[in-house]
């Protein structure tokens, strides 16, 4: 049993010395660029609907949202947001597009296996996580801030 | 992909400098200040019912330094006005959209006011004060208009 670990430690260390190095650092400023460019094109978007539509900045949201995943449909249909994801990271995936791009890629990959169990059940696979948590934490924060109200903190 | 966005980076700089160079100033003889640091109108009295009142509360707004620009109009009940915040200024939206409401109240009194932050209805504002500039506007037509844009900034959908 202790040798069995011996060899595990080292197999950890051996293949540490192994991997090349993340550059994080790298990454980190690619993400920070590309999401910032992304939410900069989301605002040019809501700016545009704000002069020409009848939207206010309380509900511009709601369309912009819509434009920016029916756009990252499109880019995911045609093998353009992998690329684009490959480059950026996390900058492509924590605004909404990656949610979008999440559950679009979902979809197309199980178009084979049929509209029900393909499409449908496999649809949400990686966004029904977002679902649930993001539900659920905004449930929490809710509670917190009702408590908080009630006790005349805020 | 980089073809993709060889082919695409010509129409999307077009688009971009189109929307840039839609900036123009207003043209139809409200007399605005001369001072660069905010953006201020005043609606001439030839209108039916007299601006002087939003044009007071105007100036009186633009005194805070957080505000850099005010649009705004009255009629015989209501005073609605719309700012323009700088930029760092932001973070407290909310508590200065308060403050500015309450300032004008006590100004006021005689007149419901209504204080918003929201672009649109700064640029809404800004149509209907040309409109009273350059047409005769009547009083029931300003007053519609006004409610109309009062509605928008409780407009949920």
């Amino acid at each position: 049993m202790t040798s069995n670990k011996q060899t595990n430690q080292d197999y950890q260390q051996f293949a540490k010395q192994r991997e090349t190095k993340r550059p994080v650092f790298k990454n980190c400023i690619r993400a920070f660029l590309i999401g910032g460019l992304i939410c900069a094109f989301g605002q040019l978007i809501s700016t545009f609907y704000i002069h020409f539509f009848h939207f206010t900045e309380q509900n511009v949201g709601n369309p912009t949202v819509a434009t920016l995943i029916f756009i990252t449909m499109l880019l995911t249909g045609f093998g353009a947001y992998d690329k684009l994801a490959q480059f950026a990271g996390a900058g492509s995936a924590v605004p909404v597009t990656g949610f979008g791009n999440a559950v679009i890629a979902a979809a197309i990959e199980h178009r084979t296996e049929g509209f029900v169990l393909g499409v449908g059940g496999n649809m949400f696979k990686l966004a029904g996580s977002v679902i649930l948590f993001g539900v659920f934490s905004a449930f929490v924060i809710a509670l917190i801030k009702t408590l908080l109200i009630q006790w005349g903190v805020i | 992909m980089k073809r993709i966005w060889k082919k695409a980076s010509l129409p999307a700089l077009l688009v971009f400098f189109l929307s840039v160079a839609g900036c123009t100033d207003n043209e139809d003889g409200r007399s605005a200040s001369s001072e660069p640091d905010y953006d201020l109108t005043q609606v001439s009295n030839k209108a039916e019912v007299s601006q002087e009142i939003a044009n007071q509360a105007k100036r009186s707004v633009l005194k805070n330094e957080e505000v850099i620009g005010a649009r705004g109009v009255n009629t015989s009940e209501q005073i609605l006005v719309a700012i323009e915040v700088r930029q760092m200024d932001r973070f407290n939206l909310k508590k200065l959209e308060k403050r500015i409401t309450s300032d004008l109240e006590n100004k006021f009194k005689e007149k419901k006011v209504t204080v918003s932050t929201d672009k649109k209805i700064y640029l809404e504002l800004d149509e209907l004060e040309s409109q009273l500039q350059t047409e005769d506007l009547s009083k029931k037509k300003l007053d519609q208009e006004t409610n109309r844009i009062k509605k928008l900034i409780s407009d949920q959908a």
